[in-house]
């Protein structure tokens, strides 16, 4: 490598939303810069990693008078309860917010038990 | 007199819901607010205004940049339509503003955690140089628009030299 001194990156920390349904966990976080592609979701026991790369080259060549958004990337980690089904976990990007559905499992939904009569 | 102080502020409504009930996080959130102005403003710029605009709603993030021949600002507004933005250009400089609605409207739900700010936002840009209006550029992509202002080389302004008179 020739540039032995590498910029150190700036990382953001992305603000989310989180509510829960009866049937799975609903993430919400706001990734502005960040489209499908450079974006990336990891399960690893039991932790939830959100990262994503900004798109910064329009920014480049230009003298700037106001920088309010400098980071590099966008990255978060979170703890995942066991009552997950961490495979069935989906992730979809829209407008820069990444949307992360936690299914619960199976066995620990609420079920209504049928009563026979005796 | 501040640059802020010279633009008319007109009120857009209220948000639908701002911060969060988490004390901690919105705490957090004024914490790097107060951060982030206080790094920012080591400078000789006009006063930009904070990012929160308006009391009850909020200001996205913005990066201005310039070069010879244009202006260019980008600004974080993740979860919106480019239809819920707004863009002018007033004599003080460029207005974005809009409202982010809130995805959800399912009533079953719990919330754990809100971070994002909902609502009406409005932040006001100042621009210095003279740009042309009609050749004005903006696009909304990824949740960041960008807008690219020509400049236009202009007379300046007829210069009047004030006497000075001796006391």
């Amino acid at each position: 490598m020739d540039n032995k001194v590498e910029r150190q990156k700036v990382v953001a920390v992305p603000y989310v939303d989180i509510y829960e349904k009866d049937e799975e966990l609903v993430l919400l976080a706001d990734m502005p810069g960040v489209d499908e592609n450079s974006a990336n979701v990891v399960v690893e026991n039991g932790l939830l990693t959100i990262e994503g790369s900004i798109d910064k080259e329009l920014d480049d060549g230009l003298y700037p008078l106001r920088s309010e958004r400098r980071a590099d990337l966008f990255r978060r980690t979170f703890d995942v309860s066991d009552a997950i089904d961490t495979p069935k976990i989906t992730a979809k990007m829209k407008h820069g917010v990444l949307t992360i559905k936690l299914p619960r499992r199976e066995e620990r939904k609420a079920r209504k038990i049928e009563i026979s009569a005796a | 007199m501040s640059i802020r102080d010279l633009i008319t502020r007109r009120d857009r409504g209220m948000p639908v819901k701002t911060g969060s009930d988490d004390p901690f996080s919105e705490f957090h959130r004024e914490m790097n607010r107060l951060f982030d102005d206080f790094f920012t403003d080591f400078s000789i710029t006009p006063d930009w205004g904070s990012l929160a605009e308006t009391k009850g709603s909020f200001g996205p993030k913005i990066n201005v940049s310039e070069t010879d021949k244009e202006i260019k600002v980008s600004a974080e507004l993740p979860g919106m339509d480019e239809k819920d933005i707004s863009v002018e250009l007033e004599d003080n400089g460029l207005v974005i503003s809009g409202e982010r609605k809130e995805e959800n409207e399912e009533k079953n739900e719990k919330w754990h955690r809100v971070e994002h700010s909902y609502g009406s936002f409005r932040r006001v840009v100042p621009i210095s140089a003279n740009v042309d209006i009609d050749k004005a550029k903006a696009d909304f992509k990824k949740g960041m628009l960008r807008i690219a202002l020509p400049k236009v080389k202009k007379e300046p302004e007829s210069r009047k030299k004030i006497e000075i008179k001796a006391g």
